[in-house]
């Protein structure tokens, strides 16, 4: 039921153990096309007991599935990724729970090593001020972004940014754009999972008229459309090399 | 019900002007970051149109209280015309399915995927403003194919209506993938957040008319109050009245629903404070409610930015800079002032 961990037991080669996933789950394909068993709120009882599983992962808290699960005697995991060292917890437990012990503790220093890797290239380079938004693409307003308590800020910080909204206590705390203009990120990273280039074009266009921010003025706002934005995966590494590229280009990659 | 005369009809107008003058003079000053009253005006006066104080007062604080101001001022003055011409105490703006109607259009425009601006309205708010549009006209429909659909039939298609949208829009939400989600809750929670003074002036030019005729309206619906008969015997036109107060208010509240999302509680409420306040003349009670209501709006939006940082202070944690949807704010501020007026008034 948690689309991070499909791609964790992708990458652990458990995927064959799988048989179902959730309503969200985008990636790899191959999964993608797996019997579909509900969302976040939504879960298919049904579908669920007649596909038999040995193992619900559950993201969030869906009582009925957990009481079904119970009478079952399905054993249920907690997907708990908030924030990476969450992540490099999900994939040990899950390599536990599949018996990938091995290749799980590998994946975990994989994507430690690959992070260090990253953050050591651009150590030296002076700290970018960082604006990540998460908002609907129509207008400029009621946006939303990511502070401590989610892997998106750390990946910013590994990635030899400072995310100018940091310092919250509320890991995606919606904010003004009065703040944003006050805060003068340097760069502005938009997540907008699968929109095409009018609505991209359109959302950079959005925020000319706020010239105070050097983002806009440098013309340093980037949408990032790839699913992966938003899952807290494996592929955050992609995601760490993709901003640390758009913040450092002058760096590049190895 | 009190006597209106023309001294208390000044006062009480010139009480809810002064309070609404007021809140626009300080709100340029009332935001998450230290700009002041003071700087704000300062800047204007200078014409420093690059500064950042000058964005931040001008291009952002000053559009979003000028929303709120519409959004207010329209959404109490169609609650108050609408309480009357149902006759129905808990009628609001939404009572014909509006706002469902609209979050329809919009949810349908949101994952309809190509998003377009057209005269710098998004194609989320024309979607919207579509929605709210085929609502009433089914509802106006068969108000016209059944000649003895009365009040209270009117009101009953209308909530039905408004629940059937509300399940189409569970329908594709629950097809929609998890940003799209996202985004629907997100613009049921209503905002009047805005950069620029676009959707202002597109607001302004199609409810500035509504208002005046919904204004001119106070001395009908009061005949109207007193129920069908007695109002035809004193020349009022019920059915024209009707019909063009619905016809009117239903437009008003699409545009704003359109612009500014289902922004609850304004629409029910602040009329009833007003009658409370000052008896239940429509002379008074329209533009009363027109004027607190874009007070009470704007007061609201304040808050979205000065609650967090409040909470967050009262428990330690680190908010100052978080906000809240509007939408959040109106019932949770406003149910315990309306109850606190109720009891004082009972007492």
């Amino acid at each position: 039921m948690a689309p991070n961990a499909a791609e964790i037991l992708w990458e652990l080669g458990a995927a064959s153990q799988l048989v179902g996933v959730s309503e969200f789950t985008v990636y790899p394909p191959a999964l993608a096309e797996l019997p579909r068993v509900g969302g976040v709120r939504d879960a298919n009882l049904e579908q669920i007991l007649v596909l038999e599983p040995d193992l619900v992962i559950l993201r969030g808290r869906q009582e009925k599935l957990e009481e079904l699960c119970r009478a079952r005697g399905i054993r249920i995991y907690h997907d708990p990724t908030e924030t990476l060292p969450d992540l490099y917890r999900a994939i040990e437990d899950l390599g536990r729970l599949c018996d990938r012990n091995d290749a799980a503790n590998q994946l975990a220093q994989r994507l430690r090593d690959d992070l260090t890797a990253i953050r050591r290239r651009v150590a030296d380079r002076p700290k970018v001020p960082v604006l990540l938004t998460i908002r609907s693409p129509d207008r400029l307003a009621d946006v939303t972004t990511a502070a401590r308590g989610s892997y998106l800020h750390e990946v910013i910080e590994l990635a030899g940014g400072r995310n100018v909204f940091g310092e919250l206590d509320i890991a995606y705390p919606q904010v003004t754009v009065e703040e944003i203009v006050a805060r003068a990120p340097a760069v502005i990273i938009e997540a907008v999972p699968g929109a095409d280039s009018t609505v991209t074009n359109g959302m950079a266009a959005q925020w000319q008229s706020l010239s105070t921010i050097p983002a806009v003025r440098t013309g340093r706002i980037h949408v990032l459309t790839e699913d992966y934005v938003l899952i807290p995966s494996p592929r955050v590494v992609q995601l760490a090399e993709r901003v640390a590229e758009l913040l450092h280009p002058e760096v590049g990659r190895e | 019900m009190r006597h209106l005369t023309a001294d208390r009809f000044v006062v009480a107008v010139g009480v809810c002007v002064a309070l609404l003058a007021l809140a626009v003079l300080i709100s340029p000053g009332i935001g998450s970051t230290p700009i002041s009253m003071v700087d704000a005006w300062r800047a204007w006066f200078a014409g420093d149109c690059d500064s950042v104080t000058y964005h931040i007062a001008f291009t952002l604080r000053m559009p979003r209280t000028l929303k709120a101001l519409i959004a207010g001022a329209t959404l109490a003055l169609c609650g108050a015309v609408f309480q009357t011409l149902f006759r129905n105490p808990l009628a609001t703006p939404y009572t014909l399915g509006i706002a469902s109607g609209g979050s329809l259009g919009a949810l349908i425009a949101m994952t309809a995927g190509r998003q377009a601006a057209l005269l710098g309205i998004s194609s989320v708010s024309w979607g919207a403003f579509a929605g709210s549009g085929a609502v009433l006209a089914a509802v106006w429909l068969m108000a016209r194919s059944s000649r003895r659909l009365g009040g209270n039939a009117l009101l009953l298609a209308g909530v039905t209506i408004g629940f059937f949208c509300s399940a189409l829009m569970m329908f594709v939400t629950h097809l929609a993938n998890v940003y799209e989600t996202y985004q629907i809750v997100r613009w049921m929670m209503g905002s009047v957040e805005s950069v620029g003074q676009v959707e202002v002036r597109a607001l302004l030019v199609v409810l500035a008319p509504a208002w005046f005729v919904l204004l001119a309206q106070g001395r009908a619906l009061n005949q109207y109050e007193l129920g069908d008969e007695i109002s035809v015997t004193r020349g009022v036109r019920t059915g024209l009245l009707q019909g063009l107060c619905l016809a009117v208010a239903s437009l008003a509240v699409a545009a704003v629903v359109s612009i500014c999302g289902p922004i609850g509680f304004v629409g029910l409420i602040v009329p009833h404070a007003v009658r409370l306040v000052l008896g239940g003349d429509h002379r008074i009670v329209l533009p009363a409610s027109a004027l607190a209501g874009a007070t009470f709006l704007i007061v609201c939006d304040w808050l979205t930015t000065l609650l967090p940082a409040w909470y967050g202070q009262l428990v330690s944690r680190e908010m100052s800079a978080a906000t809240l949807p509007i939408g959040v704010v109106t019932a949770m501020v406003g149910a315990p002032l309306f109850l606190w007026i109720l009891c004082s008034r009972l007492r």
